[in-house]
């Protein structure tokens, strides 16, 4: 019961899709200011650099996140952009808690695995749910 | 001459100890022990200057994430958040490695940032210990550190930002080294912060060891972190309060005040003088808080106002006791003419407890002052006389430069007699007048002596009287004849220094 809730709101929200995201957007909400190296990026969430790539990606294309470009700078300023609508809130009330984050991790695993095989079928999907949730402010 | 540009810090008591605030553009070091205060120190200097006066700064954090230092300033009320919405302030997550690539860049992306902003002020949290220690030089571990400062110190002059660095020191208390540390020479400004043991207490101290440009009062000067305010830094007791205060040595000659104590006025030659200092001694019971409960009571009849300041008792306490000597405290204090302050003895820090009775001297303005009791203040500071000396010192200098009349009850620990009128306190000098309360033993009865020892600039004859309290009147002095069946003190010898004689020559009763 409580799964699927975290599933509905995980859906609903549609850009999270893998652990990484949700670690990195909570990440961004506690420091909504960071001028960071990716290195140091994925030091402090703890994943492979590749994954926080993606990750910072994902984030970036759904307009959660803005970040600097300037090639001569190593490091870039990382911005948190809030969503008009508020469940970003609802996803950080419930993710600041351990067993609230424990349970969406688990409840984006289930999605993932069920995306996984969706995906064969429906290859675009996740792109149009990112950019769904590009009207942020 | 141009007058200085000063960056005021906008905390409480540290911009009077700084002159009036820190020459603009300066590097100002903060350097403490973990918890001493060194980021709510940084916070406020920003706070204050986006909310009083209008300088938009720039927080850049290394460890503390964000999210905690908001909640943490929201303690003292300072809503962070809404100073960001407004663009006041800025929080910047970042790494050390990544500062110093910034302050060396001329695109830098932080002080980018700080432009957006138009930031005046930064707030760096925080650096290692730069140890001073030689090894640690281009090949030690530290050196890292020091090429860090060097760079971060060159960025921040280019930009003119005033800005604070907070620096961790090793230890609970800052030792000095004999060679100091790269960052005293390079910094403009630098405050230690210290954690002080007191008898198994910790008070905070900080002491400003160098300041660029301005002049600024040296020493170590107590301070608070005070919830829903943030610091409250109080002047060392010692220091100058300014020449004013100096100069005020001497009292009015000219006018007195009324004691309050029937038949006293007459042994005083009608009363303290404004701006006089008098010491009631005596052991405990005596009737010390008595004669200063009538000298306070006398103020109010008379519409002057009076504070009451103590160590001792609560006001509640003090108000019961006045009662029983038919002293209305509460209704005198309903008048606004008076005012019973109580401080706790225990862990008293004298920093912060003067600040606080020169704050109501300064507002209140009263004529009239009582302290009971130096010997509590005495004790609550232990062995620290010095302390006890300075303190008192600063007290009298206070109430002269206010032309108070100030009367200060001080517990003498001997029950008969007395050897010595302020014992290891070592204050006499500094006061005007002494009156001695001493329980006197003749025949199976205690009796009430009191002796008028000192009275400067204002000559009477030094004679000791019998007075007694009474029950719902208070004390008074009793007249010197008395009925020849209980006789008057003029009939003895040597009554206040414990072994009364009686004259045997009926003749030195009439006399007197």
């Amino acid at each position: 019961m409580k799964g699927s809730r975290f599933q509905h709101l995980l859906a609903s929200i549609g850009v999270l899709r893998h652990p990484c995201d949700l670690d990195l957007l909570l990440f961004f909400h506690r420091h909504p200011h960071a001028l960071l190296t990716s290195d140091r990026l994925a030091a402090y969430v703890g994943y492979d650099l590749n994954q926080i790539t993606r990750s910072l990606d994902l984030l970036t294309d759904a307009g959660l996140l803005k970040r600097s470009q300037n090639p001569t700078h190593a490091a870039r300023m990382y911005v948190l952009q809030t969503p008009r609508t508020g469940w970003l809130t609802s996803l950080i009330d419930i993710a600041t808690t351990l067993d609230g984050r424990r349970s969406l991790l688990d409840a984006m695993k289930e999605v993932s695995e069920v995306e996984t095989s969706d995906d064969q079928s429906k290859p675009s999907d996740a792109l149009s749910r990112t950019r769904r949730h590009r009207n942020v402010s | 001459m141009a007058e200085m540009d000063l960056v005021k810090t906008g905390v409480s008591g540290l911009d009077g100890i700084l002159g009036g605030g820190i020459p603009r553009g300066n590097v100002i070091v903060v350097e403490g022990p973990a918890g001493s205060g060194k980021t709510t120190l940084g916070l406020e200097f920003i706070y204050r200057g986006a909310t009083e006066f209008n300088e938009p700064g720039l927080i850049v954090l290394f460890e503390v994430s964000p999210i905690k230092m908001i909640r943490d300033a929201a303690q003292f009320g300072w809503d962070l958040p809404e100073l960001e919405r407004q663009g006041k302030v800025k929080i910047i997550f970042t790494t050390r490695s990544v500062l110093q690539q910034e302050l060396q860049q001329a695109d830098s992306l932080l002080l980018a940032e700080a432009a957006r902003i138009g930031a005046r002020r930064m707030f760096i949290d925080s650096l290692p210990p730069l140890a001073s220690d030689p090894q640690n030089g281009q090949n030690g571990h530290n050196g890292g550190a020091r090429e860090m400062f060097h760079t971060l110190v060159q960025g921040l002059h280019r930009e003119n930002l005033t800005a604070m660095l907070a620096v961790e020191s090793p230890g609970l208390e800052r030792v000095r080294d004999a060679v100091p540390p790269v960052e005293e020479f390079i910094a403009d400004t630098i405050i230690f912060i210290r954690i002080d043991d007191v008898q198994r207490a910790a008070n905070r101290s900080l002491e400003i060891v160098k300041s660029r440009g301005h002049d600024f009062t040296m020493g170590s000067h107590s301070f608070r972190i005070v919830d829903g305010r943030g610091l409250e830094v109080y002047k060392r007791v010692q220091a100058p309060r300014g020449m004013s205060r100096e100069m005020a040595a001497s009292y009015d000659p000219t006018t007195r005040v009324s004691t309050g104590v029937p038949g006293l006025n007459e042994l005083v030659n009608g009363g303290f003088f404004l701006g006089s200092t008098t010491l009631l001694v005596g052991v405990s019971g005596v009737g010390k808080s008595v004669i200063g409960l009538q000298f306070i009571a006398e103020g109010a009849r008379r519409g002057e106002r009076s504070l009451m300041m103590s160590l001792d008792e609560t006001p509640a306490q003090i108000a019961r006791n006045a009662r029983t000597i038919g002293i209305d405290l509460e209704a005198a204090s309903a008048t606004g003419n008076v005012v019973v302050q109580y401080d706790s003895p225990q862990e008293i820090e004298i920093d912060r407890h003067f600040a606080q009775i020169e704050r109501i001297v300064e507002e209140f303005q009263p004529k009239r002052v009582v302290i009971d009791s130096l010997s509590t203040y005495g004790s609550a500071l232990g062995s620290s006389l010095r302390i006890f000396r300075d303190f008192f010192h600063a007290l009298v200098a206070l109430m002269k430069e206010h032309q108070i009349a100030a009367v200060y009850n001080h517990e003498n620990p001997e029950i008969l007699g007395m050897s010595s009128m302020a014992g290891e306190y070592g204050m006499s000098s500094l006061v005007d007048n002494i009156l001695l309360l001493n329980w006197v033993e003749l025949s199976d009865e205690f009796r009430l002596a009191l002796t008028i020892a000192k009275m400067r600039a204002n000559p009477t004859r030094r004679i000791t009287c019998e007075c007694e309290v009474v029950n719902g009147e208070g004390m008074h002095i009793l007249p010197r004849h008395v009925p020849p069946a209980a006789l008057p003190f003029g009939s003895y010898y040597g009554l206040v220094s414990r072994s009364p004689e009686r004259h045997t020559v009926r003749t030195s009763i009439q006399r007197s």
